[in-house]
């Protein structure tokens, strides 16, 4: 069997949770949706978050109670193994999903604000290729980056927004619950479908993270950093900017230092800072497509994850690349169906496994 | 560690050599400093573009030096085309400093007609500095410097220097941008000037903001362009800008001459306390504004002034003062201009955006009223002032 799963600790495991639902809360955010009524995203990102979390205690919770070391272990126990197989496939798409909007996210970004008068494709490939070559060295590898970049990039992160600070202004948050507060939290229920898959991948990876404790520890501690990050992140974009300005704008981040009256050393920081987020985006996309993979051999008996990797990468590169022809209507189309209806498909499976598991437990006890 | 370091060797050179593809030198390039907009005659607008000058390496006057380039067309990537084609070297505009608004382009509405103009394909920053110029942006742009060499480096240096000193206001297109679509605060743009004939001696000369002077540019910036939105809808001098300034919580230092009842003269340095203070009634549509000023008194030949402060002088300054910011106050709403950012308070008022909308703020702004609380403290009362 050639999975590259390997072994890792917990801090590579706690810098790869934290950078991977970081990278997904701050750059999955659609603006003209999220900024349409109001800006209240330091709000529900974070809250997503969150809910993302609790879930995962719910599948940690079930899984002690049943004693297995990984969900697909759970999965099979709860719904049997052809279920448990659709289930699982099911999981494994919507870690594709997250890893496809993320290299969507990085390939517009980079073409729209750095390079652009270069072909779309050249910047998208030129991204594609270090995250292929990250998923194929394995999961060892994405842990022991993740740890060498981890500290790095969250230093190199916070002080981009240090230099905008001169720009900030509480007024801008007002009206304070955009939305109100009853879609607030609708809101943070239904995108916490990004997170989910986020916070079941380290579950099935979990001997490659020393056992189900280790996996708790780097959980908790890598989502307090990433729910910290987000508000943080949300919080400084909503202070530069009216939600107005917002909603027309693709990425905001990157324009942080914009509304600047003085001009200054840190006048062109917007643009170098994307180059750091890309290294954090390519660690994150890398571990959606690695994960993705490794359920997807698990499920269907592949022993080698390494043509599984090149596959997706391939799909994942054409639907990018669709981005700029004639089908973008249709694939973004497909993305807001999936985007409306991931949460409830998503908390479907999780609460199947999960309750159906602890009453097969308890009726095992009973038995006994 | 092996695979590792080779990786991300690879990753890093990725980032090296792309930049080697179809390189430009920077001599190749020819870099926009300003952009002028006035009306035009056969198209829409006149467009000047002050063009940096490469001069003698070693050169040290050419420094900041340029030459004006103007063509017409209905937007500015037509004006770009024509003028393109007569200068030497490719045209950048990454080095945009500033944008000068014609003053009846800035009453037309033109802001909002350069709005639409894409800043990313012309690689323009954002935070590029708005002016409106009394007259013809050109005009104003010729008598930058001399005959045949434009200076755009004391504009520059006094749009800077006097921001933070509180004297000018400065707003950048995304500054103004969010302004105007948020709906809650007015911009206010830098007014520039151009003294034609400022010569002593010269009869019916027209002169800087009312005073004679010999020397110097003709061109000048004092003053400021206040807006409705899009639209330019008056100007005030400098003195007002001060307690605009003041008013809006903008302001750093400045300075007033102040004639007692008993006919002393003094001047006062103002500057500024402590931050403006802000609240609002939404019952009683009163908006409470507190002004803390620190001043020291310059020229009082008996230092009468300072001995006699508490007593005499304090509340007929703070007076003073009280009555020229509600006289500007009550201009800018005269002018439908919400220049203080009344919005800005009222919009914390409001829970949700729905709410905040439906409220329409323009349709309500001219139902409040402003009150201010003047406080100014003398900064020297304490140090022995005598002279003698």
């Amino acid at each position: 069997m050639r999975m590259n799963l390997g072994k890792i600790g917990a801090q590579e495991s706690t810098s790869l949770v934290a950078i991977v639902l970081s990278v997904t809360g701050i750059f999955t955010v659609e603006s003209a949706v999220a900024y349409a009524n109001g800006n209240s995203t330091f709000l529900t990102v974070p809250a997503s978050i969150i809910v993302g979390f609790l879930v995962f205690l719910l599948c940690l919770f079930a899984m002690n109670k049943l004693g297995v070391a990984t969900f697909h272990e759970l999965a099979d126990r709860a719904v049997g193994e052809k279920l448990s197989c659709v289930f699982m496939l099911i999981l494994s798409a919507s870690l594709l999903f997250n890893a496809f909007v993320l290299l969507l996210r990085f390939a517009t970004i980079i073409h729209s604000y750095i390079f652009v008068e270069s072909d779309y494709i050249r910047v998208a490939l030129w991204i594609f290729l270090p995250v292929l070559s990250l998923s194929l060295f394995g999961f060892e590898t994405l842990g022991r980056m993740a740890k060498i970049f981890g500290v790095a990039l969250l230093v190199l992160f916070l002080l981009g927004f240090v230099s905008a600070t001169d720009g900030f202004s509480v007024h801008r948050l007002y009206p304070l619950f955009g939305d109100g507060a009853y879609n607030i939290a609708i809101s943070s229920f239904k995108n916490s479908y990004k997170f989910i898959p986020a916070f079941i991948a380290p579950l099935v990876l979990s001997k490659g993270i020393n056992g189900v404790k280790t996996v708790k520890k780097s959980v908790i501690i890598g989502s307090v950093f990433a729910v910290l990050l987000s508000f943080i992140t949300q919080l400084v974009i909503g202070l530069t900017y009216e939600y107005t300005s917002l909603s027309n704008m693709y990425f905001p981040l990157c324009r942080l230092n914009m509304s600047l009256q003085n001009e200054d050393y840190f006048m062109r920081t917007d643009r170098i800072g994307v180059f750091i987020w890309l290294v954090a985006g390519v660690i994150a996309i890398a571990y959606y497509v690695y994960a993705a993979g490794f359920i997807f051999c698990k499920k269907t008996g592949t022993r080698d994850i390494r043509p599984c990797i090149v596959c997706f990468m391939i799909i994942l590169s054409s639907l990018v690349l669709a981005e700029y022809t004639k089908l973008y209507a249709v694939l973004h189309g497909v993305i807001s169906i999936i985007e409306s209806n991931s949460f409830i498909v998503m908390l479907l499976i999780v609460l199947t496994v999960t309750l159906l598991g602890l009453l097969k437990r308890g009726k095992e006890r009973q038995k006994e | 560690m092996k695979r590792i370091c080779t990786f991300m060797l690879i990753v890093s050179s990725l980032f090296i050599f792309t930049a080697c593809l179809d390189a430009v030198q920077p001599e190749s390039y020819s870099y926009v400093f300003a952009i002028g907009i006035d009306k035009g005659k056969a198209k829409r607008y006149n467009y000047s573009l002050m063009v940096q000058t490469v001069g003698e390496k070693n050169d040290s006057s050419m420094v900041g030096s340029s030459e004006i380039f103007s063509a017409e067309g209905d937007t500015l990537f037509e004006a770009v085309d024509i003028i393109h084609s007569v200068v030497s070297g490719e045209m950048n505009f990454m080095r945009t400093s500033v944008i000068i608004f014609g003053s009846e382009v800035a009453k037309s509405g033109g802001a909002e007609d350069f709005s639409k103009v894409s800043f990313n394909s012309l690689r323009m920053r954002q935070s590029v500095k708005l002016l409106v110029a009394q007259g013809e942006a050109l005009d104003f742009m010729k008598n930058l410097g001399s005959q045949y060499s434009q200076n755009l480096t004391r504009l520059q240096v006094d749009l800077v220097m006097d921001n933070k000193m509180g004297i000018l206001p400065i707003t950048s297109f995304s500054i103004m941008s969010e302004n105007v679509m948020g709906g809650r605060l007015d911009p206010v743009l830098t007014l520039c000037n151009v003294a034609h004939g400022a010569k002593e001696g010269e009869d019916n000369a027209q002169n800087t903001s009312g005073v004679l002077r010999t020397g110097g540019m003709d061109s000048y910036v004092m003053g400021s362009a206040l807006f409705d939105g899009w639209y330019m809808k008056g100007t005030i001098d400098e003195n007002d800008t001060m307690y605009l300034l003041m008013a809006r919580g903008q302001f750093e230092k400045g300075y007033m001459t102040y004639e007692t009842k008993d006919k002393k003269i003094a001047t006062l340095l103002i500057e500024k306390n402590a931050d403006i203070k802000r609240k609002v009634d939404m019952k009683n549509k009163n908006v409470n504004l507190k002004v803390s000023l620190y001043c020291t008194v310059e020229f009082d030949e008996t230092s009468s002034i300072r001995e006699k402060w508490e007593e005499n002088y304090k509340k007929e300054v703070e007076e003073k003062i009280r009555l020229q910011l509600e006289r500007i106050a009550a201009l800018v709403m005269e002018l439908n201009c919400d220049s203080l950012g009344i919005g800005r308070l009222v919009s914390t008022k409001f829970y949700n955006t729905d709410a905040w909308e439906k409220y329409d703020f323009q349709e309500h702004y001219k139902e409040f009223k402003t009150n201010f609380d003047v406080e100014v403290e003398l900064k020297d009362k304490n140090i022995i002032t005598h002279m003698d």
